[in-house]
């Protein structure tokens, strides 16, 4: 290391998953000396995305390290534990290590056959092409995550892509699902009474008064959706795409759900969610930049020896290498947790698969951004499949990164089998027309936002859940906002960043160098002029 | 609202902290010089649009925020970049080795058509000088790239490097527009194929 880190802050961060570093960004903002640091080398933890060479290299978790030590007047505690530990439990290839030496003199159609013919070799040749989430998101175009991009201008770090179609599987195949108006009314497959029916449901959705819903309190959304005669394949779409409900998702929840939705309609494209070019794990890198463009100060692949804690377990500082560094507030991601202060175990989980395949699952003329909402069967929970293409910036032209996800009952191949075998081949080299699977990868990610992370026994000291199951970050913006109101009450969650336009540099020989114009950093962006210029971006 | 230029190019600065890589973008954004900032609070990029060959090229540079310090820029930092400035400083010789690390860090990061040009700044202290200017020439040869040694401080050169770089991406662009066009006396795009837009913008957005 060629610098020594400084010696003293007021907050100490570790770990760069998307909590902390929503954190991070919110305490530099406000003026706050960061210092945010992480033991790996990359950024983003269990939120971070990988090229195909590195994923096949991801520690699968933090191997544990010295006891507690006590020194005097003061306990040092040991970085991280083992129990939200990443479960891998498989890597694959499922195409040959290279080509076999060809004849010379082959036919064009050959050569050009041959170009479609991937290897491990060729996929590894150009590695860098991929970007492969462990928490791979979607963003509602009006949700909170939106909305904070743009309140505190971090938007202008990351692009977004619309998703194009939405999916669901119905009657032996997938169909697209209608989501909006105008997509209601071009379906064939929907008739016209079901327009009208389907046109004045989400309407009552959207604008029903509380008469709508009265009697409904302890009843489910799908029972509410049949007392309005709905033809079961509108259910299908409303239950299972749009509102994202299993069979037993209470009404005012499912109401609430699809209100979510199709709020989130009509800003950016057709369908109301966007995805990150280039992975989910480039939105935490822009929160760690916001946080070092107001003066955080970042260090990864720092060997984390300690937290040091005084007798009354208030937290001191931390020991990196052999450096002591002090600080007023610790928070760290949940698998730096010292293991002595886990008192709770995970036990529920992701169960998480990742391919790269061949083609589409539903070829098009263009290249899609699909989310396909695989409903429940024979007590099989619901899977989300995301599918991204090359104009996300996440893998090479010609292939597709498809993510697999659901809540985790047994573990993730069999929780995810019934959707994989209906979406892919079945065997290695059969050709029908669905798309192969080059290369898979299947884990078990903890899901540990329902654990109460309240750090009793340590003070100053907050903790950071993982990667959870929510299509969008919600959660985690929510816990991050909960984690800064503890630890600085009255300041601003985010303020806007000022544009560097607005950053007026003063005279040569003056000191205060840079202050921000107060009356234009004042003005709130307006965001309703933003999004009217933003949707004539959209898909046409 | 009507576009006030005709390209944006995204430029970023590169090196070691202390070369001078904000003084370099303050000397060429603002033509401002102060040696009492260290640190450079709240500034993500500075904006010039110059003018080159009857073109209007607004130059949009990022500055590395401090996360170099440590050797933790951002993959993100290098999305959509279309020019580098790697700079080192000439009065410190392990700014300059460096530079072979720094251009491993962007191989690994950046489009691999980014355009690169060496930077030797504080010209100005030839007394102090450790870095000899054939060595900065010779490294440059080694990798294909432009160097100029520049001075933020007594504002020498950096315009020019700046337009450089500017000129030698803009070339790029517009060698890239005519080859997606169609050669003269070849198949043309007819009326019975509809010209579609470019599929690689219709959807992308940057919530601005």
């Amino acid at each position: 290391m060629e610098y020594d880190l400084p010696s003293d802050f007021d907050i100490i961060v570790v770990g760069t998953g998307m909590v902390e570093s929503i954190v991070s960004a919110a305490a530099s903002r406000i003026g706050k000396r960061v210092l945010h640091i992480d033991s790996n080398s990359y950024y983003g933890g269990l939120w971070a995305s990988f090229n195909l060479d590195s994923i096949s290299k991801i520690p699968e978790g933090n191997r544990s390290q010295p006891v507690v030590e006590n020194k005097e007047n003061e306990i040092v505690y040991p970085v991280g534990n083992d129990v939200f530990d990443l479960r891998i439990h498989s890597q694959k290839w499922h195409i040959p290590e290279s080509n076999p030496e060809k004849d010379v003199d082959e036919s064009d159609s050959a050569v050009a056959q041959e170009e479609h013919e991937w290897t491990q070799e060729k996929l590894l040749k150009i590695s860098r092409k991929f970007n492969i989430d462990l928490a791979p998101k979607l963003h509602f175009a009006k949700g909170d995550f939106v909305e904070l991009l743009i309140s505190s201008n971090i938007a202008r770090y990351s692009e977004f892509r619309s998703v194009s179609r939405i999916l669901t599987w119905l009657n032996g195949s997938l169909e697209i699902v209608p989501c909006s108006r105008s997509d209601v009314f071009s379906s064939n497959r929907v008739s016209v009474i079901e327009k009208r029916m389907l046109m004045k449901l989400l309407t009552s959705c959207v604008d029903g008064d509380e008469n709508e819903f009265k009697g409904y309190e302890g009843k489910t959304f799908q029972s509410y959706l049949k007392d309005r005669k709905l033809t079961e394949n509108l259910i299908h779409y409303v239950l299972y795409a749009i509102a994202m409900c299993t069979d037993d998702t209470l009404c005012l929840e499912g109401v609430e759900k699809t209100k979510r939705f199709l709020g989130s309609l009509g800003r950016f494209g057709k369908t109301p969610f966007l995805y990150s070019m280039y992975g989910s794990g480039e939105i935490t890198q822009a929160f760690c930049r916001l946080s070092a463009v107001f003066g955080g100060i970042y260090a990864l692949n720092q060997s984390l020896n300690g937290f040091i804690y005084d007798n009354d377990n208030t937290f001191k500082g931390i020991i990196c290498g052999k450096q002591r560094i002090n600080a007023t507030h610790l928070v760290m991601s949940l698998e730096k947790l010292p293991k002595e202060i886990v008192d709770f175990s995970t036990t529920e989980y992701i169960s998480r698969a990742i391919f790269i395949t061949d083609k589409s699952i539903l070829e098009d003329e263009r290249e899609h951004l699909t989310l396909l909402l695989f409903p429940p069967v024979d007590r099989k929970a619901a899977c989300v499949v995301l599918e991204l293409g090359s104009l996300t910036g996440t893998c090479p032209k010609g292939l597709h990164i498809v993510h697999v996800f659901t809540k985790q009952t047994v573990n993730p191949e069999d929780d995810l089998k019934h959707c994989v075998e209906k979406l892919f081949c079945k065997r290695e080299g059969e050709s029908n027309s669905s798309p192969s699977i080059l290369w898979s990868f299947y884990f078990s990610a903890p899901n540990t936002f329902s654990q109460k992370l309240e750090c009793e026994k340590l003070l100053n000291t907050y903790v950071c859940p993982g990667p959870d199951l929510d299509l969008d970050y919600d959660p985690a913006i929510e816990r991050a906002k909960e984690i800064f109101e503890r630890i600085y009450s009255n300041a601003e969650f985010l303020p806007r960043a000022p544009d560097p336009e607005e950053i007026i540099i003063e005279g040569e020989d003056n000191n205060n160098i840079i202050n921000e114009t107060e009356e234009r950093a004042e003005v709130p962006a307006d965001q309703g002029d933003v999004s009217s210029e933003l949707a004539h971006e959209d898909d046409t | 609202m009507a576009k006030t230029y005709d390209y944006l190019f995204k430029l970023l600065l590169i090196g070691d902290s202390g070369v001078g890589k904000t003084c370099v973008l303050f000397r060429f954004s603002e033509d401002a010089f102060n040696t009492t900032f260290i640190s450079t609070i709240g500034i993500d990029f500075k904006i010039r649009t110059i003018d080159l060959d009857g073109k209007k090229i607004k130059l949009q540079i990022w500055d590395t925020a401090g996360q170099e310090r440590f050797r933790t820029i951002t993959t993100a930092y290098y999305r959509g970049a279309m020019g580098i400035m790697l700079v080192y400083d000439i009065t410190n010789e392990k700014s300059f080795e460096n530079i072979k690390n720094w251009i491993r860090n962007i191989e690994e990061n950046a489009s691999s058509d980014v355009e690169k040009m060496l930077l030797g700044n504080k010209c100005e202290l030839e007394d102090k000088r450790q870095v000899s200017k054939e060595r900065g020439e010779q490294l440059a040869v080694e990798y294909g790239i432009k160097f100029i040694e520049t001075s933020a401080k007594a504002s020498i050169r950096v315009e020019e490097a700046f337009f450089t770089l500017a000129r030698d991406i803009k070339a790029n662009t517009e060698k890239k527009l005519e080859a997606s066009n169609p050669p003269k006396g070849g198949h043309q795009l007819k009326a019975t194929e509809p010209q579609r837009k470019p599929t690689n913008w219709l959807s992308r957005c940057t919530l601005l």
